[in-house]
C-alpha cells in the first residue's frame, strides 16, 4: 500500500480550487498553504510563456525531511504518507531546508484572517489543530483517507485533474495513468522518489 | 530566485561560535603540548572553548520554535545531522568545562596525565564540532551550493583560523589589563604570537583557495547553485562578501601576519600585540560574515520548480 497522486497538467485550468479546498479542509493558519499553484513567466515578448504547476507534499519514499528530522516528529507511515507529529517537533526547521519541493512551512504565529474581528467561529475550531513553533505540511488529508475518502483537493478539482490511489496496485487508476501517459516526478535526479506524479500538459 | 530564509542570523552566529570555540580549544590544548614556550596561549584557548560553544548552542535553542522540546533532540542520536551535532557539542561543552575547572580550581584534582588524556579527547570533539557545522549544511541536497565537500572543509579551516584569531585577540588585550604580567613573560608572549601567525598563514591561504574553488565551481555549475555564487560575487551580497569575508576576514589578516613575521624581532611587544588585536578582530568579523553569507546564499532547488 502506497498512497499517491497524479496531477494531469493538460486538464488543470489554473483555478486554485485545490489551494482553497485544502485551506477549508485543514483550516491552515493565515498565509500557510499546504497545497498551492506555482506560476512562472518565461521568455520575453513577443514569445512569452507561462507555466503552471500545482504542488503539495510529494510524500517521497526517500523523504529528505524524515531523514533530517532529529526528533522523529516527521515520519513515514506504512501507507506511504509522510506525516508530522507536532507534539514531537522542536521547530529546528531542518526539514523545511531539506525539502526540495518547498512543501513545508514553519508556523511563526497563528493569526486570524480578519484581525479587526478576531478569530472567526471557523478559525476557533480549526486553529485548535495547529501549533505555533512547529513545521507543517500536507498530509494527504489523512483523516479523510482513513474514512475511505479522497483528499479534499482531489474531490474538489473541477477539472478532474487530480487522481488519488494506491501506487503499489498496478491496476489502480493512478498506476494506469502513470504507465499510459508517462507520469513524471518532480526533480527525480535527487532520488527522493515522490509519490506525486505529473502528466504532461 | 529561491534563496532560503529559514535559517537566519541566530544560526549564522551559532555556526560561527561553535567554530571559534572549537578552534580556540584546539589552539589552547595544542599549545600546552608544545611546552612552556607557548604557555600564554594555553589558558585563553581553553577558557574560550566551551563557553563560546555554549553561547552558540544557546542561540540555536533560541532559534527553535519549541525550545522546551529541545531534549527530544537527544533521543535519536543517529537520526539526523542535528541530533549527531547536539551530542557532539554537548560532550565537548562538558569535557571543555571539566578542563577549565581543572585549570581554575585547585580542588579539582586531575593528574598531569589525566589532563592530557582529557585534552586529546576534548580536542577530538572540538574538531568534530567544527566539522559538524559544515556537514549540517553540507548534507542538504536541496541546496546544491552547500551540498559539496568543500563546505565542511571551508568551515573547518575557518573554525581553526578564527579560533587562532580569538586567542591572539585575548593575548593582545591582556596587555591592557595586566601589563606587568605580560611584560614579565615578554619572550614567551612574543614567541606565541609569532607562532600563531606562522600557523594561521597557511590556514588563511587554504581558506582563500577553498572559498575560491567553491564560488568558482558553483558559478560554473548548471544547478541553482550558480545563482548562489552570483548572489555572493556580483549580487545582493557582493559588498559583504568581498569587503567582509575576503578583504577584512582574509586579506587583511594574512597581510598583517606576514608583515609581523617579516619584521620579526624588530617589532616592539606593544606593537606586536596591537597588531594581534587587529588581526584577531578582522578574523572574527570575517568569520561571522562568512557564516551569514553562506547561509544567505543558500538557494534551494524548490525555487526552480
Amino acid at each position: 500500500m502506497r498512497y499517491g497522486m497524479v496531477i494531469d497538467l493538460s486538464a488543470c485550468v489554473f483555478c486554485h480550487s485545490c489551494t482553497l479546498a485544502c485551506k477549508v479542509e485543514n483550516g491552515t493558519p493565515k498565509g500557510v498553504y499546504w497545497s498551492k499553484v506555482l506560476h512562472k513567466e518565461l521568455g520575453k515578448y513577443p514569445t512569452p510563456k507561462r507555466t503552471i504547476l500545482p504542488v503539495l507534499c510529494m510524500h517521497c519514499q526517500n523523504a529528505p525531511c524524515v531523514e533530517v528530522c532529529p526528533t522523529g516528529a516527521s515520519y513515514k507511515r506504512p501507507d506511504g504518507i509522510v506525516a508530522v507529529d507536532y507534539d514531537k517537533c522542536m521547530g529546528c526547521k531542518y526539514c523545511e531546508i531539506a525539502c526540495p519541493y518547498g512543501a513545508r512551512t514553519f508556523i511563526h504565529e497563528i493569526k486570524p484572517y480578519f484581525s479587526e474581528f478576531g478569530l472567526t467561529p471557523y478559525e476557533e475550531v480549526m486553529y485548535k489543530k495547529h501549533q505555533t513553533g512547529v513545521v507543517e505540511k500536507c498530509n494527504f488529508c489523512l483523516e479523510r483517507v482513513a474514512k475511505g475518502e479522497e483528499p479534499a483537493c482531489v474531490t474538489t478539482c473541477p477539472a478532474l485533474a487530480r487522481h488519488f490511489g494506491d501506487l503499489d496496485d498496478p491496476n489502480s487508476e493512478v498506476s494506469r495513468l502513470i504507465a499510459q501517459r508517462h507520469g513524471r516526478q518532480l526533480l527525480p535526479e535527487l532520488g527522493t522518489e515522490p509519490s506525486v506524479y505529473y502528466l504532461a500538459p | 530566485m529561491g534563496l532560503q530564509n529559514v535559517w537566519g542570523p541566530l544560526i549564522a552566529w551559532y555556526l560561527f561560535l561553535a567554530g571559534v570555540g572549537a578552534g580556540a580549544y584546539v589552539v589552547g590544548f595544542g599549545a600546552s603540548l608544545l611546552g612552556e614556550r607557548y604557555r600564554p596561549l594555553v589558558k585563553p584557548g581553553i577558557y574560550l572553548g566551551a563557553p563560546l560553544v555554549a553561547i552558540g548552542s544557546l542561540l540555536l535553542l533560541l532559534d527553535l520554535g519549541a525550545p522546551i522540546r529541545f531534549w527530544m533532540g537527544f533521543l535519536r542520536p543517529q537520526s539526523s545531522m542535528i541530533s549527531v551535532g547536539i551530542w557532539i557539542i554537548s560532550i565537548f561543552i562538558v569535557l571543555g568545562a571539566i578542563h577549565i575547572a581543572a585549570l581554575l580550581f585547585p580542588q579539582v584534582k586531575l593528574s598531569e596525565k589525566a589532563q592530557r588524556w582529557l585534552g586529546w579527547i576534548t580536542s577530538l570533539f572540538a574538531l568534530a564540532t567544527a566539522i559538524y557545522t559544515g556537514l549540517l549544511l553540507g548534507v542538504v541536497k536541496a541546496v546544491p551550493f552547500w551540498n559539496t565537500p568543500m563546505l565542511p572543509l571551508l568551515f573547518l579551516v575557518s573554525a581553526l583560523s578564527t579560533g587562532m584569531g580569538a586567542v591572539v585577540l585575548v593575548v593582545g588585550l591582556r596587555r591592557w589589563v595586566t601589563p606587568k604580567a605580560v611584560e614579565a613573560e615578554k619572550e614567551q608572549v612574543t614567541e606565541s604570537v609569532h607562532a600563531l601567525s606562522r600557523v594561521d598563514l597557511p590556514f588563511i591561504v587554504t581558506e582563500l583557495l577553498v572559498l575560491f574553488f567553491l564560488v568558482f565551481l558553483m558559478a560554473a555549475s548548471r544547478t541553482i547553485a550558480a545563482e548562489s555564487a552570483r548572489y555572493l560575487v556580483t549580487g545582493g551580497y557582493a559588498v559583504a562578501f568581498w569587503l567582509g569575508v575576503v578583504v577584512i576576514g582574509l586579506l587583511v589578516p594574512v597581510t598583517l601576519e606576514a608583515w609581523s613575521l617579516t619584521r620579526g624581532k624588530g617589532l616592539s611587544l606593544a606593537r606586536l600585540l596591537d597588531l594581534g588585536v587587529v588581526t584577531g578582530l578582522c578574523l572574527l568579523v570575517g568569520g561571522v560574515i562568512l557564516r551569514y553569507a553562506v547561509l544567505a546564499a543558500g538557494a534551494s532547488v524548490s525555487g526552480s520548480l
